[in-house]
């Protein structure tokens, strides 16, 4: 009781006595979320201004006689006429780890009913990227734990993958099986002790998505136990345009603050096609020109200036990275469309998932032609780079083939090899939903393609053998497999324990 | 030129010509501007009179201020206000004063924009915020 009376005590001592001076305007127009404002003649860009009840908004342009403000929270209760007010701040989000765990919506307000943020620390949501002097190349792998990405195009931490396809390919379940694989490796690295280890916090946000698809990947990442190195950003269809636009920069001041402080962090933008949809109906309302599928001349700066915060730090400056995801949805594949095209320049490689692959079964749907990551191996350990070098050309090579062969009744052996090599390589290579692998074991089977183990085993039963080597390596092949982890390279030493192990898992086959 | 666009470029000429030497809005100046314009079609005057309306409104509300005090009104007050501010802006503004009793204490001042308060009631509402 006396805490209570403590605390009003101290926060009327604290109270300024001094007149305030605010700058006020009144509601000329409202529609769909959007204000436009007369008066405000001192109010700043991107300020942050107040409407009746405490709603807020922000004042994205500043015309010469109107201000024109996005309004942040239910406009029913607002009408023509209304006073708004300027209060000198920029919008800022509660940023550090009391976000852990927790469910927020655009503006960091919780969502998951389980209390206020412990957080005393904020950011505002827009901020200028880091430049060149105090950023560092990418040669830290973050592992997705898909055997298909791993492998192929690998990522960094720092960088910027793109994931890109129809709708219903798998987009999220890759950006997800990530979230699922970095909490496994934390907690991995936790238990290990290691000072060296470096966990990675992951920020999920999800823009313009269904309530109940949200809701399906807090479950998924609680029955995982990955919720607690997550931070989820929220601002579904149902919400404001103005707060779909605004969710992926809160998300990413979230995750900067990881950066900064000298840590690693995942952001993934659930998707940035929606973002942008929101950003056109904002300018529209606000009667910005209209250009190409009547977004605004700015769309390009509304990603790259987003993207371009993801970035890894030198050692002078904490450290600290931040990787992106983005996810956008393409049309009938068409990658060539206005969005798709401007994430794609800005980002430093795609993942391209197919529908085609996807329906024939083959998931994750991962393109092997039109995937790319420009970081390369330089984002691989040393062992895993050994053994998975030559898997991209050898698939590549496959799907070629495979189309030519159709006509071909009678093929060379070379041909038949590579033919039997890369369909292996792609049932090898089908890996079911939340289901990462770790790298050591990763590393341990494409060890086995290259080494022909699984050349004797027909092709319709490489799923299977698979899944049992994987439980093998796990439990009898564990030493081998800790050996890659530790070291992070394959010594002649670990090679050969590989080898016996793997000798001893054939005659289970057989 | 968009039409708009040329609307508020008639309505910021006539807004200079509704000014008497002082820099203040004369009203029969205003009323022979608006007499006409009543001469041209409705469909050319009214966007041009919405944005001279405006204009105006802004004008009148950089020299006009109001007063707002929790008590009844006190000529003297509103001097010594009209004295600090002239001091403080270095131009005459006119006080109209009004009583708002929803202040409790203190005073409420609006100049264009810009809204000045020291009561008792905005004071009350900084501690519930700080609260909650």
């Amino acid at each position: 009781m006396s805490s209570i009376t403590d605390l009003i005590r101290k926060e009327i001592e604290n109270l300024s006595t001094d007149a305030t001076r605010t700058n006020v305007g009144t509601i000329a127009t409202l529609a769909d979320g959007v204000a436009r404002v007369e008066g405000l003649s001192k109010v700043m860009y991107n300020e942050m201004v107040e409407f009746p009840g405490n709603i807020l908004g922000i004042a994205l342009n500043l015309e010469e006689d109107s201000v024109g403000c996005v309004i942040l929270g239910e406009t029913s209760a607002l009408k023509e006429g209304d006073e708004v007010k300027t209060t000198g701040k920029l919008l800022s989000v509660p940023v550090g780890k009391g976000l852990l765990g927790r469910v927020v919506d655009a503006v960091g307000r919780p969502i998951d009913e389980k209390g206020p943020i412990d957080s005393d620390i904020s950011y505002p949501v827009e901020r200028i990227a880091p430049g060149i002097i105090p950023r560092k190349s990418v040669t830290q792998p973050l592992q997705t734990g898909i055997m298909a990405v791993d492998s192929m195009i690998p990522i960094g931490r720092g960088q910027r993958e793109l994931i890109i396809g129809d709708r219903s390919t798998g987009k999220t379940t890759i950006a997800i099986d990530t979230i699922i694989n970095q909490a496994k490796i934390n907690k991995k690295g936790e238990e290990s002790g290691d000072p060296d280890f470096r966990a990675v916090y992951c920020v999920y946000v999800a823009i313009g998505q269904k309530n109940s698809n949200v809701a399906r990947t807090i479950k998924v990442l609680e029955e995982t136990g990955a919720m607690e190195y997550v931070t989820i950003v929220s601002a579904p269809a149902a919400d404001n345009p103005a707060n779909q636009y605004l969710a992926p920069y809160a998300g990413c001041a979230m995750g900067e603050w990881f950066m900064e402080n000298g840590m690693d962090a995942l952001i993934v933008y659930d998707d940035l096609s929606k973002h942008a949809v929101a950003y056109r109906q904002i300018s529209l309302i606000l009667k910005r020109p209209s250009g190409r599928e009547a977004y605004p001349g700015d769309v390009f700066y509304l990603h790259s200036r987003l993207l371009e915060r993801s970035a890894r730090l030198n050692e002078d400056n904490g450290n600290g990275s931040l990787t992106a995801l983005p996810i956008i949805e393409t049309q009938m594949g068409d990658v060539s469309g206005y969005i798709p095209t401007n994430v794609i320049s800005i980002t430093d490689g795609q993942i391209f998932l197919e529908t085609d692959l996807f329906n024939k079964g083959i998931r994750p749907a991962v393109s092997v032609g039109l995937s790319v990551s420009r970081v390369g191996s330089a984002a691989q350990i040393k062992a895993y780079k050994k053994v998975a070098g030559k898997v991209k050309l050898e698939l590549a090579q496959f799907r070629e083939l495979a189309a030519f062969s159709q006509f071909e009744s009678d093929l060379d052996a070379a041909t038949k090899a590579r033919l039997d090599r890369g369909a292996r390589i792609v049932e090898i290579f089908k890996q079911t939903a939340f289901n990462p692998v770790p790298v050591e074991v990763q590393t341990a089977v494409m060890w086995a393609i290259q080494n022909d183990f699984f050349d004797s085993i027909e092709v319709s039963k490489i799923a299977e053998a698979v899944d049992s080597l994987k439980e093998y390596l796990y439990t009898q092949g564990a030493e081998a497999c800790n050996e890659i982890y530790t070291s992070g390279k394959l010594e002649d030493g670990t090679v050969e324990k590989l080898r016996s192990a793997l000798e001893d898992w054939k005659r289970t086959q057989s | 030129m968009s039409k708009d666009t040329k609307a508020l470029k008639i309505a910021k000429g006539l807004l200079l010509l509704s000014l008497n030497n002082e820099g203040k809005a004369d009203q029969e100046r205003v009323k022979e501007i608006i007499s006409e314009l009543r001469k041209e079609g409705v469909s050319k005057s009214i966007p041009i009179l919405q944005h001279y309306l405006t204009l105006m409104k802004r004008k009148i509300n950089s020299y006009q201020g109001v007063l707002e005090t929790s008590s009844n009104e006190n000529s003297a007050l509103s001097k010594i206000f009209s004295e600090k501010l002239r001091q403080a802006m270095g131009n005459k503004i006119d006080l109209v004063q009004i009583k708002n009793e929803s202040l409790i204490a203190g005073f409420k001042l609006r100049i264009g924009d810009d809204v000045y308060e020291d009561s008792l009631s905005s004071r009350i509402s900084r501690l519930k915020k700080s609260l909650t």
